[in-house]
């Protein structure tokens, strides 16, 4: 093992040999005599501390008081299961949209609405001749 | 006589509704919840959630935990990382509070005064990194657990889960030094 391997073992999995890849600790620990070996493990040891002190400090009071709360919410009664599915908020406002969509597609197919539909040259001349009737009212007379 | 149990007989037990067993399990391992979790999200109050959250899970799917496929630890640890994943894809507006956590329960007040500059720096450089990062050391180094179980309590393979580890070592180390050289930095 050279040293720069050495150093990348250390790098990766700190002061603490023993916790290095077993395949690579017998001649790791061989390496570990030498003074060059040894600053790279103090080194990596430092970082370790540095690590370590910024492990989140859990007060006992607040592993009972977690605990204690968990027992509550154990303890009161299970909401309904559909509550607990995340789709089941979309469910009422899609049922709605869906019955709306479902009465206007209805509504269009029993009436229709002609505004827009394309017409025959006879249906048009027909329209025309009926609205210039109406305009003049000259037939009547 | 659960005292003795192993984590696994007892979640055995806990299938069955055993409320003693459940007590033990807790017990045994609250602490360990409320650290992985507030160190992966940076915040003591969504940790409190997650690890609440967590052991409700053990309770209501301790039928589904099988010990021949994964230890306890590891199963338990992905519940609570996922659970920490998920908080922290929610939006946030307030900023994480890792230094005001970290400093404000050491035990003795003199140790804490000496050590909370020190720590008020280091809680900063581990809110800078990503949240993954953050729950790699909080596995590997604070709970010590291995890259096998590391990897399978992330849903990583062992190689992926390295990968990160030394991501997360080296990150956390650049943090450090670019705070040391100039104290506030954002490197």
């Amino acid at each position: 093992m050279t040293l720069e391997e050495f150093k990348r073992l250390a790098e990766t999995w700190g002061g603490d040999m023993a916790r290095w890849p077993e395949a690579s600790r017998a001649a790791a620990e061989a390496l570990a005599q030498t003074a060059d070996a040894r600053q790279i493990l103090e080194d990596a040891r430092q970082l370790d501390r540095l690590i370590d002190a910024a492990a989140p400090e859990i007060s006992e009071d607040r592993v009972s008081r977690a605990i204690g709360a968990v027992t509550i919410r154990l303890a009161a009664p299970e909401r309904p299961r559909f509550a607990l599915l995340p789709l089941t908020r979309w469910l009422v406002p899609a049922t709605s949209f869906a019955c709306a969509a479902a009465v206007g597609a209805s509504f269009a197919f029993i009436q229709p609405l002609n505004i827009g539909r394309p017409q025959s040259d006879g249906a048009i001349l027909t329209l025309l001749l009926d609205s210039a009737l109406l305009e003049h009212d000259w037939v009547v007379r | 006589m659960l005292d003795g149990a192993s984590d696994e007989d007892l979640v055995t037990q806990i299938a069955t509704q055993d409320q003693r067993a459940f007590r033990v399990l807790i017990a045994r391992h609250m602490r360990r919840a409320l650290r992985v979790a507030q160190a992966t999200t940076g915040t003591a109050a969504d940790a409190d959630d997650i690890a609440q959250e967590a052991f409700v899970r053990v309770w209501h799917r301790a039928s589904s935990f099988d010990q021949r496929i994964a230890r306890f630890t590891t199963w338990f640890y992905r519940i609570v990382v996922n659970l920490a994943m998920d908080r922290l894809r929610r939006p946030r507006s307030e900023p994480l509070d890792h230094a005001a956590n970290v400093a404000s329960e050491a035990p003795d007040p003199l140790a804490h005064l000496v050590a909370s500059e020190e720590q008020h720096m280091l809680a900063g450089a581990l809110a800078e990194i990503s949240e993954r990062q953050r729950a790699a050391i909080a596995l590997f180094h604070f709970e010590g657990l291995s890259g096998r179980e590391g990897a399978d309590a992330m849903n990583l393979s062992e190689k992926a889960f390295e990968s990160l580890w030394i991501r997360a070592r080296a990150a956390l180390r650049q943090q450090v030094l670019a705070r040391r050289l100039r104290p506030g930095a954002k490197p």
